[in-house]
């Protein structure tokens, strides 16, 4: 049944990537588009990941501060990015 | 006695290299334990990869203000290059090469020149422009004119690839309605962006004596040479920047990433063999984003735009 979540919140969070990423492709053009998705997707990591850790009774201070470190990384990143 | 003092020097110096690759390696690997990542894998290490990444834009843009036409999209965009490819395109299709003009490349500098002082990107002006207007202040009388334009691309075939890859694009480039072409290559500051913008325009005179004849034709190109003939927004002649900004970015941001995804990797398999079962978040979650990351940057620093 774990196991079945799992996958099934797997495939949620692949998903969103996908269809995030294939949306943006074609807005590549508009800087402000840039920047919204240089939020919503490390944004959506950090919710998902918050979530899913404390639904399976797993939501620690360390966990919570991993998914909030690589959050702001990713959201550098393609910011950095975004804006050269 | 040399002997073995020699061999118990070496044993020692194994040794110490060993023990400093243990403890260097410790931070590769996640803590069987504490039940913890790798050193490098935890959290204030992301921020400090932010940071690296924060202070890198901030240098840029101050080296950019400081040191002007070193950092910025660096191109070889060549208008003898630009031209040779279309015509090879063109006779691919079974059509007669376009003859470069004089008056057509002039309005195509001009454009390239209006864009920036205008800041726009785009074929028709804010202030309503359109493009048809530096062709006939150029006094160039036209039955039929178009227009292509392609910015931050680092070479001629580049260009004229993404343009064959675009239908509107390609249309102009196998229009039998043109039989002459110009081009400019304008470097400058777009929405506050060190920018390399190539205009391209066909036309076909109203009168088709002022056709230009192979040896007026002739001696543009001889006077263009190997040259880039890239002007600023000013029309003066210049060279493009010496370091193009996104090359040095996407090696950087594909080493970092690729470091922290390979961590990821070895903190997998490592935590399998040594059946740790480590107190943190989903390894294979972190996989994920910092794949869509990669993918994401190669399409935000893909090569240029067309319009």
């Amino acid at each position: 049944m774990r196991d079945l979540r799992h996958l099934f919140e797997f495939t949620f969070i692949g998903l969103y990537f996908g269809i995030l990423i294939y949306f943006f492709s074609y807005f590549t053009f508009s800087e402000a588009h840039k920047f919204l998705f240089s939020i919503s997707l490390p944004l959506f990591y950090f919710l998902w990941g918050v979530i899913h850790h404390f639904f399976e009774d797993r939501l620690t201070r360390e966990v919570f501060f991993e998914y909030l470190s690589i959050s702001i990384f990713i959201f550098i990143i393609l910011f950095t990015a975004s804006s050269l | 006695m040399k002997n073995l003092a020699h061999n118990k020097y070496n044993s020692s110096s194994n040794f110490s290299i060993i023990t400093f690759l243990l403890k260097v390696g410790k931070h590769f690997v996640p803590c069987h334990t504490t039940r913890k990542r790798a050193t490098f894998l935890k959290h204030n290490f992301f921020i400090i990869y932010a940071l690296f990444f924060l202070i890198l834009q901030f240098s840029i843009n101050l080296s950019q203000k400081l040191i002007p036409g070193v950092l910025g999209y660096s191109s070889e965009i060549k208008i003898n290059e630009l031209y040779e490819k279309t015509n090879e395109y063109r006779k691919r299709n079974n059509l007669p090469p376009l003859i470069l003009n004089e008056k057509l490349s002039k309005a195509a500098t001009e454009k390239g020149k209006y864009m920036f002082e205008k800041n726009f990107w785009a074929h028709t002006a804010p202030d309503g422009t359109e493009p048809w207007v530096f062709v006939l202040n150029q006094g160039y009388d036209y039955s039929f004119a178009g227009e292509n334009l392609a910015r931050n691309y680092y070479n001629a075939g580049d260009v004229v690839n993404a343009w064959i890859a675009s239908p509107t694009h390609r249309e102009n480039l196998i229009s039998k309605n043109y039989d002459e072409v110009g081009y400019a290559v304008v470097n400058g500051i777009l929405d506050g962006k060190e920018t390399s913008i190539v205009v391209q325009f066909f036309g076909r005179p109203a009168d088709p004596s002022f056709l230009t004849s192979k040896e007026q034709e002739k001696e543009l190109l001889s006077s263009l040479g190997e040259s880039t003939s890239q002007v600023n927004a000013f029309g003066e002649e210049v060279k493009s920047a010496s370091i193009d900004i996104p090359s040095v970015f996407r090696y950087l941001a594909f080493s970092v990433l690729g470091f922290v995804l390979a961590l990821f990797l070895v903190d997998i398999y490592y935590s399998k063999r040594k059946d740790i079962d480590k107190f943190t978040g989903h390894t294979e979650a972190h996989l994920m984003i910092l794949v869509a990351t990669v993918v994401s940057l190669l399409i935000i620093l893909r090569n240029g735009q067309v319009l």
